[in-house]
């Protein structure tokens, strides 16, 4: 009697195991061969390879070899010359699109994966939250210590970026609006040939300081337990925020395509795959945040 | 082992079912590659207390370097010889030997190593332009034996496009090559010819993984690494494409004298390193004198090898970060001026600083005569053991001369002088062994006689420390060489280390 009534109870799992793979929408399949060729950026080169092991059904250590990203401009390029069809980025610059327009090309870009813009500081700085104009007056030197935060009477730290980096720029068009910076906090650094050169100093996690990150860097980050993110606007960023826009400071990586790619071809159907259900599990599995369900 | 007896035919079908279940749901296991030198490992003996690391001790290994030529590939790597046991030492060749002919296989087109977006440049109709694989001891103390084994392809692929590059004066075509390359180190026991594991080199306990990881963090940030933009003056060794969440307690890694490298391999998925293996280096001073490599492998008084020399090496320890160099240049009348000044140490130290500005109160006071005169100055600050070396040279140029001139200070943990004596146990006759040394050196100069060099070795002799040796410098005593210097060196094995106080 208890054999029957186990084996009745694991024909039921069985089933539903069965039955739930088919449920899920299907993904389009490839091989190595088939998959087609990608590009895009290095941040987003993770992402390419989860989807890329999905959907050819092979390891990450089978694909890898398989996926190359020349990084965010050339893919772009590349893109616009038709050396691939689809490629995973940030949004185009002013320079890429001019080059798609003198090329009559036209971009079509699909956000697949949430993106925040976080401010850092020291885990005992009793600050938790700064409102987006509390954050420019302090980039722009207008806020000086942290007591006029809301804080203790500590001189803020307020370090940044190299001029032309990635975090960079998505900090001047997104937290400054074109406001200028002060100059940021230098330090030497050694360079090619032994030779010390000044450089933006690196964020240092003291009690005085206050930098910024891309949240997808910070998350699961070694030593991250020594340093707190900021809420902004008193919203805290994390994956539900960040993924909802409720955050402030929000961006997104982008599928780009050529405006003119047949609904039906592989790499439309990629995105459409990404954007599915399981598509953003992956991406949440592989580190990064989901895009709002719309 | 799990062992699973299946009892009954139903229970077959439903173990069937599930595993067919799981293939279609997409549940798959991951093999877990691990390299399989870590199980041919030797943890040495337990090292609980830390460690100074005064000074290590050569093994008493020779090499012979072993090199094979064809047209494509170059191979030179090397071979060792005095170990009293033949068996390990066969086995230690055997190894470096396989590992070398292993990479030349990673580094071939159709068995290409697995860098990231490899495939997507070279097939396997890729042709080699050239490949070199080379093998070299890096750390050789103290009963351990640390090997590099590098490799590097020059690869054509198949139907690759040419691209133009303008170059001064002309433009030419050339194919787009891929150029791979690949590095890791073998790390010996000399005791067993086994692998010495990462923890084996720290106190027994010490968290090394929290120093090495806050290490390799501060050169992601350093470097730039998660910034997809190259800074043009920055070294770059790769990308951080996931975020970094720490070393593995088995990280491949090697030595070299002063520190260890931390290797992080092609499989490794959070960095991208354009076809190369991501090397970190971290100076030995960041673990906080916790290093055990001095005692760990030094299992009993016995010699392992045929020759027992036990040679003393010095490290340099650094108690700032890395090496630091500095350069000041400007004129005066006829002449123009450079002073470079390095250091392991603080570049700030007020006894560099008081040496650059000795420099350049020589230079002011130096009447230059004629044109395109000038006067170079390099300034050194080191630590030896206990001791602190200040050294500079100074190269001129005047009125068509040239001529150089040196100031070596050795200065104790206080910043006092060192006097010469200081370095000798009371009664040995250290000038005996000196001038014998200085009487060979100076035969390369000129001819003196022996009045005419014990008068400048009396006064005008100075020393410094280096790692393995003294180092001594005289001024000619020949005024038709002006200013010129004799410069020689003495191991302090030559002293006889019982006759010398600067290892005590």
């Amino acid at each position: 009697m208890k054999m029957k009534k186990w084996h009745g109870l694991m024909g039921v799992l069985v089933m539903i195991l069965l039955f739930s793979g088919c449920q899920k929408n299907e993904p389009p399949k490839f091989d190595l061969e088939t998959y087609p060729k990608v590009d895009g950026s290095t941040v987003t080169i993770p992402l390419s390879e989860a989807v890329a092991s999905k959907l050819t059904g092979k390891s990450l250590e089978e694909v890898r070899p398989y996926i190359h990203h020349n990084k965010t401009h050339e893919a772009y390029v590349n893109l616009i010359n038709g050396e691939v069809n689809l490629i995973f980025v940030t949004g185009p610059s002013e320079e890429e699109l001019a080059l798609a327009k003198e090329n009559d090309v036209e971009l079509e870009l699909i956000p697949i994966v949430s993106e925040g813009f976080v401010f850092l500081t020291h885990k005992e700085n009793t600050v938790e939250s700064l409102t987006q104009s509390q954050i420019r007056e302090i980039y722009s030197g207008k806020i000086i210590n942290w007591q006029e935060v809301g804080g203790s009477d500590t001189e803020i730290i307020a370090y940044q970026r190299p001029v032309n980096s990635g975090s960079q720029t998505g900090f001047l068009n997104m937290v400054m609006n074109g406001e200028t910076p002060v100059d940021p906090p230098q330090e030497k650094i050694v360079a090619e040939m032994g030779m010390l050169i000044d450089a933006v100093a690196n964020y240092e996690n003291t009690a005085s300081a206050i930098g910024y990150s891309y949240y997808y860097f910070v998350v699961d980050m070694w030593g991250n337990d020594a340093v707190k993110l900021l809420s902004v606007d008193g919203v805290y960023p994390d994956a539900e925020t960040i993924t909802s826009g409720t955050y402030p400071y929000t961006t997104a990586y982008y599928a780009v395509v050529r405006k003119d790619t047949p609904k039906d071809s592989d790499v439309r159907k990629i995105v459409s795959w990404i954007l599915s259900e399981e598509g953003q599990e992956l991406m949440e599995e592989s580190g990064y945040v989901k895009v709002q369900n719309k | 082992m799990l062992k699973c007896k299946i009892n009954n035919k139903a229970s077959a079908i439903y173990v069937i079912l599930i595993a067919v279940g799981m293939i279609l749901t997409g549940c798959t296991v991951s093999p877990n590659p691990t390299d399989p030198q870590i199980d041919d490992i030797a943890i040495g003996q337990d090292v609980s207390v830390s460690d100074a690391l005064g000074y290590y001790m050569r093994n008493d290994l020779k090499s012979e370097a072993i090199s094979e030529e064809s047209d494509i590939v170059r191979i030179n790597y090397m071979s060792f010889s005095g170990l009293k046991s033949q068996a390990i030492q066969d086995k230690i060749n055997q190894t470096i030997k396989e590992e070398v002919m292993a990479l030349q296989t990673k580094l071939e087109p159709e068995t290409i190593i697995g860098y990231r977006g490899i495939k997507t440049l070279i097939d396997a109709d890729a042709k080699v332009n050239d490949l070199y694989l080379y093998a070299d001891a890096t750390f050789n103390y103290n009963n351990i034996l640390s090997v590099q084994v590098y490799g590097f392809s020059d690869i054509k692929p198949s139907g690759s496009k040419t691209v133009s590059s303008k170059t001064i004066g002309s433009e030419t075509d050339h194919p787009e090559n891929v150029f791979v390359s690949a590095a890791k180190h073998l790390n010996f026991d000399l005791n067993t010819g086994k692998q010495v594991p990462l923890k084996a080199l720290f106190v027994d306990g010490y968290d090394y993984k929290s120093i090495i990881n806050q290490a390799v963090m501060e050169q992601i940030q350093q470097s730039g690494m998660t910034e997809e933009e190259n800074d043009f003056f920055s070294y770059n060794p790769g990308k951080l494409v996931a975020p970094f969440d720490g070393i593995d307690e088995n990280q491949p890694f090697g030595l070299s004298d002063q520190g260890i490298i931390i290797y992080f391999t092609e499989t490794d998925p959070r960095f991208d390193t354009d076809f190369q293996t991501l090397s970190i280096y971290i100076d030995f001073s960041k673990f906080e004198h916790q290093m055990a490599i001095e005692k760990r492998y030094i299992l009993s008084d016995e010699s392992l090898f045929e020759t027992d020399l036990r040679e003393r090496v010095f490290t340099t320890w650094a108690t700032g970060q890395s090496y630091r160099s500095e350069y000041i240049s400007g004129t005066v009348e006829n002449a123009r001026w450079s002073i470079q000044y390095s250091t392991l140490e603080d570049i700030q130290s007020p006894l560099l600083l008081s040496m650059v500005e000795k420099k350049k109160q020589d230079i002011e006071n130096m009447k230059f005569e004629g044109s395109d005169n000038w006067a170079d100055a390099y300034i050194n600050l080191t630590t030896i053991g206990r001791y602190k070396n200040l050294s500079s040279s100074m190269w001129v140029h005047n009125n068509n001369l040239d001529w150089s001139m040196n100031d070596y200070i050795v200065l104790d943990e206080d910043d006092n002088t060192v006097a010469l004596d200081e370095m000798f146990v009371s009664g040995f006759d250290y000038d005996a062994v000196i001038f014998k040394a200085l009487a060979t050196a100076a035969k390369s100069i000129g001819t003196f006689t022996e009045e005419e060099l014990k008068k400048t070795y009396e006064t005008s002799l100075q020393f410094q420390l280096d790692r393995d040796l003294m180092r001594f410098v005289v001024t000619t005593p020949n005024t038709n060489i002006t200013l010129e210097n004799i410069i020689w060196d003495i191991p302090y094995i030559d002293f006889g280390y019982e006759h010398l106080t600067l290892f005590d």
